[in-house]
């Protein structure tokens, strides 16, 4: 099943990742490198929230 | 007895399916109705028990019947199958023979297609896999088996090298059966003999793309990890067995390729972020980042589409963690192997304790 916790962890995620890199780049020069930590930061909260969804749905 | 040794006198019949089972109580009543539905007929059917301490060997005599049932003492797949081999006459009254895992499901027109593909002229033949539906393990695996066989497989097929005729799909011509060694004690037969059919120079091995059969994952980390693990050691051990690289054929010049791009990999992980903070360049990790990004998600969301299992996508960050976990299992399996020259052979390791989980009816998405 499509699990609703999957397209929150994209949404999340890619939400994640645009903030960051439009509104709190880290080098403020370096567009390639804030572009590479905002993936990054989406990835990771992208899996964080598949990981608590599939937690939440075992019990 | 004596019908037996009068149905035995009658012309080859073309296929025989074999399935090796050790404790398989869990899977094994799925796989042969699957294989029944997928168009193969029940007296073609047999069931090696490697020594079961569950019900396999009832399930697989309620469905097949005692005669086409073999209970041998514990002796690896491979020394299963090959005594199934000689119990059962394969070679004498089959022209080919598919050897089976007791996880496997079969799509319904799977023996159809196969037979429509069977030509003599090749030596072997292997279908396509897929994942049965599970969890974010199983998902990665979609992408790794859409990668692998939609992509990798038919320009294997094309220059004649498939390095391995995977366990759940594999069928042997019955005449080449007796020029393999199915004892060499090594983690993964199935890679071993394929290699066997290409330095003793067997024949062709034919890839069957519409023949799909789908196969249980590891359901958890560690299950996985020992998993690949072990398939690591074995490739290292198959390819010291078979002194890949040290010959000149097409099989050593593929494989040594394969070994060549992993080793760049992982020398890029370990060398780019040095090379990095000495430089004082951070583009040099973050291009490489970005486009891996890119590509690797574009891949799964064409596997995702290919499968209509739009689920995969959910675990994509998770898949980074494997890909990573798969390298490391590399770096360690090369270093026992070929370093360290562990595990030199590996007497009838078969355990699937934890790894076998029950298939439920939708487990085939198409």
């Amino acid at each position: 099943m499509y699990g609703y916790g999957n397209a929150t962890g994209l949404v999340l995620g890619t939400g994640t990742g645009v903030v960051a890199a439009t509104t709190l780049p880290v080098t403020g020069t370096n567009w390639v490198v804030d572009l590479a930590l905002a993936a990054a930061a989406g990835l990771a909260v992208w899996a964080m929230v598949y990981v608590l969804n599939t937690k939440l749905n075992k019990r | 007895m004596a019908m037996k040794h009068t149905r035995y006198q009658f012309a080859k019949r073309p296929l025989a399916l074999v399935i090796a089972a050790h404790n398989e109580e869990m899977v094994l009543a799925a796989t042969i109705s699957s294989a029944i539905n997928a168009g193969m007929h029940p007296g073609d059917i047999y069931v090696v028990n490697d020594s079961s301490t569950d019900r396999t060997q009832a399930i697989a005599e309620k469905h097949l019947g005692a005669r086409n049932v073999l209970a041998v003492h514990r002796s690896g797949k491979a020394k299963a199958i090959l005594q199934a081999i000689g119990h059962f006459q394969i070679i004498k009254r089959y022209y080919w023979m598919h050897i089976a895992d007791a996880d496997g499901v079969f799509a319904p027109d799977y023996f159809q297609v196969l037979r429509r593909h069977l030509n003599l002229k090749y030596a072997a033949a292997t279908g396509h896999i897929q994942s049965l539906k599970g969890g974010w393990i199983s998902k990665y695996r979609l992408y790794e088996y859409t990668v692998g066989l939609e992509i990798m497989r038919p320009i294997q097929a094309f220059f004649g090298v498939i390095p391995v005729i995977p366990g759940p799909t594999s069928v042997y011509r019955t005449d080449i059966l007796p020029k393999l060694d199915f004892t060499a004690g090594t983690l993964t037969e199935d890679m071993d003999i394929t290699f066997q059919i290409h330095r003793q120079k067997l024949g062709k091995i034919k890839f069957v793309h519409d023949a799909r059969t789908y196969t249980q994952d590891p359901r958890d980390f560690g299950d996985y990890y020992k998993q690949i693990l072990r398939w690591y050691r074995g490739n290292f051990q198959v390819m010291l067995r078979h002194k890949i690289g040290l010959r000149a054929q097409r099989l050593d010049a593929y494989v040594s390729y394969v070994m060549l791009e992993q080793a760049l990999l992982i020398s890029q992980l370990l060398l780019l972020p040095l090379a990095a903070w000495w430089l004082g360049n951070y583009n040099l990790i973050a291009i490489p980042f970005l486009f891996d990004v890119v590509f690797f998600f574009a891949f799964t969301v064409w596997a995702a589409v290919l499968n209509r299992r739009p689920d995969v996508l959910g675990a994509f960050p998770l898949f980074y963690a494997l890909r990573m976990v798969n390298l490391y299992a590399f770096v360690k399996a090369w270093f026992e192997i070929v370093v360290l020259r562990k595990f030199q052979s590996a007497p009838s390791a078969w355990s699937v304790a934890g790894r076998r989980y029950r298939i439920v009816a939708d487990g085939i998405i198409n």
